[in-house]
């Protein structure tokens, strides 16, 4: 009993990464919808909502790529410091695609619902 | 680039070793994408260390670095995009080769495209047979129907159809098979 106990406590664990993997770039565009942020803050945003467990460093590769298919946009901005932050925004398409993302994850949670009737 | 100020020695080496690992990790990248790579990294841990409770700045330090993870792993996917890009507009085989090793472990998909490239070995293997034993290699006919494309043990009642032009036809159809391969690989990264 025991043993059934921590193997499903095991595969719960290894689902829960696998979504909240798969939900990175949604989340990201979400976080990013009301505010622009730069890297750093993004990164901390993103941990405080989804306690996702992975290296910060993997979300400038995913940054890379948003920018690249066009959802994001990005620019430096100069800081006292001399060390500038660069910032990411959303773009028109960006907040275009987030909410058919968005509509489909609603449908998804809907039909979830009812199976669970 | 501006580095942060550090204090200490012992931060400032830990700073530089792990620049330096940037670098290197991103060296396959084209220039601007290379500095774009090291001014956000730094910046990151420009901003990790003003958040650090001012404790030790050695550990802030490796605290911050150790969260972001290692350069190697994290920045991969980018050099794996890059590769393949260059890749599928280059169609150099050497590009092709690093493209499918940077990101086989990505997915069945560039499995089945190395299998592809190496199914291309054959063509490669009938011109040497061709060369080192001529009577039993050819593409082979029996009572007009095709037979085999490669070596027969017994070529005695199968007509050679290509003759000399095997080895050219080879490399023709190696070639032609090639493109179309590395094209396909180009059409479906765009995904």
């Amino acid at each position: 009993m025991l043993y059934l106990c921590t193997m499903q406590s095991e595969f719960i664990t290894k689902w829960q990464s696998q979504m909240k993997k798969g939900l990175l770039s949604f989340v990201v565009l979400q976080v990013l919808k009301n505010k622009e942020l730069y890297g750093y803050e993004l990164i901390e945003s993103v941990k405080r909502h989804t306690s996702i467990t992975i290296a910060e460093g993997t979300l400038y590769p995913l940054m890379n790529r948003l920018k690249k298919t066009g959802l994001v946009s990005s620019k430096w901005v100069e800081q006292e410091s001399g060390i500038p932050r660069k910032y990411y925004q959303l773009t028109a398409l960006g907040i275009e695609e987030l909410n058919e993302m968005q509509d489909y994850w609603e449908g998804l949670a809907r039909s979830l619902k009812t199976i669970s009737k | 680039m501006k580095a942060p100020a550090l204090d200490t020695k012992a931060a400032q080496k830990v700073y530089s070793g792990y620049i330096r690992r940037v670098k290197r990790a991103v060296s396959k990248l084209p220039q601007a994408d290379r500095e774009e790579v090291l001014m956000e990294i730094n910046s990151h841990i420009y901003e990790g260390l003003q958040r650090g409770e001012g404790g030790d700045e050695v550990n802030t330090l490796l605290d911050t670095l150790e969260r972001l993870g290692e350069p190697e792993e994290f920045l991969q996917p980018m050099v794996a995009d890059r590769k393949l890009k260059q890749a599928t507009t280059t169609f150099n085989p050497l590009h092709v080769a690093q493209a499918l090793a940077l990101n086989i472990g990505r997915g069945v998909l560039y499995l089945v495209f190395a299998i592809l490239y190496l199914t291309l070995a054959v063509f490669g293997f009938v011109i040497y047979s061709e060369i080192t034993d001529p009577e039993h290699t050819g593409l082979f006919l029996q009572d007009g129907q095709f037979m085999a494309l490669g070596v027969v043990s017994d070529a005695s009642g199968k007509e050679e159809i290509l003759g000399n032009w095997l080895i050219p036809a080879c490399i023709v159809v190696a070639v032609l098979m090639y493109l179309i391969i590395t094209l396909l690989m180009r059409l479906i990264k765009r995904e």
